[in-house]
């Protein structure tokens, strides 16, 4: 079985994010990490080729630059076989969404796990994009998943709880917690690492938009404190505010 | 030519509030945009008629046939694309949901149209969109300029005037899906707490500081005089005092309430992300230094087994 696992490059979710002189978010200086619910689908990918008999293979698929090399090389040593980078920005779901469709389509997997959301523009819509594109049914959120052979049971979020279901491969799935638990990367993870490959390919795909300018924003809270003695004060403010 | 699609949810055989912001943008769309041609609501809730503030020419479509996971099978998602594609609708409008979560990526992938998602904000000239974006949970926002054939996926905090004026009654088509034969759905579960978080005005949060999980009958007397919807951290999720539906912030769900009351949340940057949507918030914590009260509108130090029962006491 092949499960491609695409990751986003995010600053870590403690980042204070600022502008750089162009007015766009300035990445530079900010830790990097994997998004988290990209994290939950590896770690779930990994904890199924642990548990199989079969021989499992994990690629993880990212679209962005060399400076997203030292992520995606965690991400082998937590377990992953190999990598593909796509060279180039990524701007945007849609294009990212063709580059994993055209990958897959010359290169085929029996399932895409990717994150709920990614925590950059969190739109949550690379999944439903890349699964129209390749004709393949997608879930999300999915909160547990087994695989037997072709069919997988998943536990997946519904609007007014959850739901387990089951269905055939191929799948585009979009991951967040409890589907597994994150994973720290062994020191013999991170040796073999050293020498597996990150295969880079040239984009095929375009921005679907361009964008003019980011602004920070500025949360200007009220800031008012009270005591014990003049919670009468709080709960007239309660009252208001919940009618 | 422009034929907008407005994807609307019905609650009690009402439009629900937010549903009603999304026509209010379209009647300035009509205003702003003299290309604006035909108006189609569509909704995977059951009705047959319905009140709207007054569009002339509006249609109403209800889908029947989703199953109740709530997720389309790629043939009935290949039925709504064709009935979009037979309206030959070019601009596509609705709130974050799982319903325009599906539907919106495969218009695009089918049309080409540009998708704009976590829209915050907008403003509309003739023949362009200015659109807003939260980006980086909140943190920050980006501008990108659209015309009006474009997919606009709005965040829960966007608010685009109030509702005033005539209304007029619709008559719904009813559109059958084929039935699912993509996944078969073994059990439902409904999560205890009868209210969507996401879409809740008002939500009463409590973190660690609760100590226990047999302690939160506090935070459920106050959220009922309020009501509110409860909501808790990751770590109260992680450890099961509370189900995960119920775990907001950066890896959980981002809320946009009128009103959220944190009890015993340290306000760690992770939660801010998934509630610095909501209008006012109130912070009640036993340390001063707790990081919550400089992202608070209100505070008070004390203790949540002290202030909160008071609280409910005087609601
Ligand atoms: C990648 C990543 C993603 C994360 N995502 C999220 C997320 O989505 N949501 C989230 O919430 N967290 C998230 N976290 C975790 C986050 O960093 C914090 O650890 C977490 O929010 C803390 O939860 P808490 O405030 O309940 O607990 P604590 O930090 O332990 O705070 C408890 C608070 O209760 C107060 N308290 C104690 N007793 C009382 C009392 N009797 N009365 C009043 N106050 C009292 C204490 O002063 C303290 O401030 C994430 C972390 C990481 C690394
Ligand atoms: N640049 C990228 N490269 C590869 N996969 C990505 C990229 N950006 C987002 N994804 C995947 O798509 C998911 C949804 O992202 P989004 O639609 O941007 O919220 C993420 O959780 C990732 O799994």
């Amino acid at each position: 079985m092949k499960i491609l696992v695409c990751i986003s490059v995010v600053p870590d979710t403690t980042s204070k994010i600022g502008l750089s002189s162009n007015n766009f978010v300035n990445l530079e200086g900010l830790t990097l990490i994997t998004g988290p619910y990209e994290d939950y689908a590896l770690s779930r990918a990994i904890e199924i080729k642990e548990a199989s008999s079969e021989n499992v293979e994990i690629v993880i698929f990212h679209v962005g630059l060399e400076s997203s090399e030292t992520i995606i090389r965690k991400c082998l040593a937590l377990g992953a076989d190999s990598a593909v980078r796509v060279h180039s920005h990524a701007n945007d779901a849609f294009q990212v969404a063709q580059e994993i469709a055209d990958y897959v389509k010359a290169n085929p997997f029996d399932l895409i796990l990717m994150g709920k959301e990614s925590i950059d523009y969190n739109t949550g819509q690379v999944h439903q994009f890349t699964a129209s594109l390749l004709g393949w049914q997608n879930f999300n959120p999915v909160m547990g998943l087994e695989v037997n052979g072709a069919t997988v049971q998943i536990k997946v979020e519904t609007i007014q709880g959850y739901a387990n279901i089951s269905a055939k491969l191929p799948l585009v799935l979009g991951c967040q917690e409890p589907i597994a638990e994150w994973k720290i990367p062994s020191m013999r993870g991170i040796m073999a690492a050293r020498t597996k490959e990150i295969q880079v390919l040239p984009s095929t795909s375009q921005p679907s938009f361009e964008y003019s300018k980011d602004e920070v924003n500025e949360q200007n809270r009220k800031g008012i404190m009270f005591t014990r003695e003049n919670l009468t004060q709080l709960v007239e403010i309660i009252k208001k505010e919940s009618k | 030519m422009i034929n907008i699609a407005a994807f609307i949810d019905i609650k009690d055989n009402k439009l629900s509030a937010r549903s009603a912001q999304l026509l209010l943008l379209i009647q300035d769309m009509l205003r702003s945009n003299p290309e604006v041609k035909s108006i189609n609501l569509f909704t995977t809730d059951d009705v047959s008629t319905l009140d709207i503030p007054t569009i002339q020419g509006a249609n109403l479509t209800s889908i029947h046939g989703l199953s109740d996971a709530g997720i389309f099978s790629s043939a009935q998602m290949q039925t709504i694309l064709a009935t979009l594609l037979s309206h030959q609708i070019n601009c596509v409008i609705g709130y974050k949901n799982l319903v325009t979560d599906q539907v919106f990526p495969a218009y695009c992938a089918k049309t080409s149209l540009p998708l704009l998602g976590q829209v915050i904000n907008l403003k509309l000239a003739e023949n362009d969109i200015e659109i807003r974006q939260s980006i980086f949970s909140g943190k920050a926002s980006t501008l990108v300029k659209v015309t009006y054939a474009s997919v606009l996926s709005f965040n829960n905090a966007f608010e685009f005037g109030i509702l005033k004026g005539d209304k007029i009654t619709l008559h719904a088509n009813q559109l059958k899906l084929e039935a699912n034969d993509n996944y078969q759905i073994k059990d439902l579960h409904k999560a205890s707490a009868g209210m969507n978080l996401a879409d809740a005005t008002y939500v009463v949060g409590a973190g660690r500081g609760l100590k226990d999980p047999s302690n939160w009958n506090i935070i459920e007397d106050l959220a009922a005089k309020i009501g509110a919807a409860t909501a808790c951290s990751k770590p109260v999720s992680d450890i099961d005092w509370r189900p995960h539906s119920e775990h907001v912030g950066q890896t959980g769900i981002k809320i946009a309430p009128k009103l959220y009351i944190a009890c015993g949340i340290s306000g760690a940057i992770q939660h801010l992300a998934g509630v610095n949507g909501s209008k006012t918030i109130i912070v009640i914590n036993n340390d001063p230094e707790a990081p919550f009260f400089k992202y608070a509108d209100y505070g008070i130090v004390g203790d949540v087994f002290d202030v909160v029962p008071e609280l409910i006491k005087n609601l």
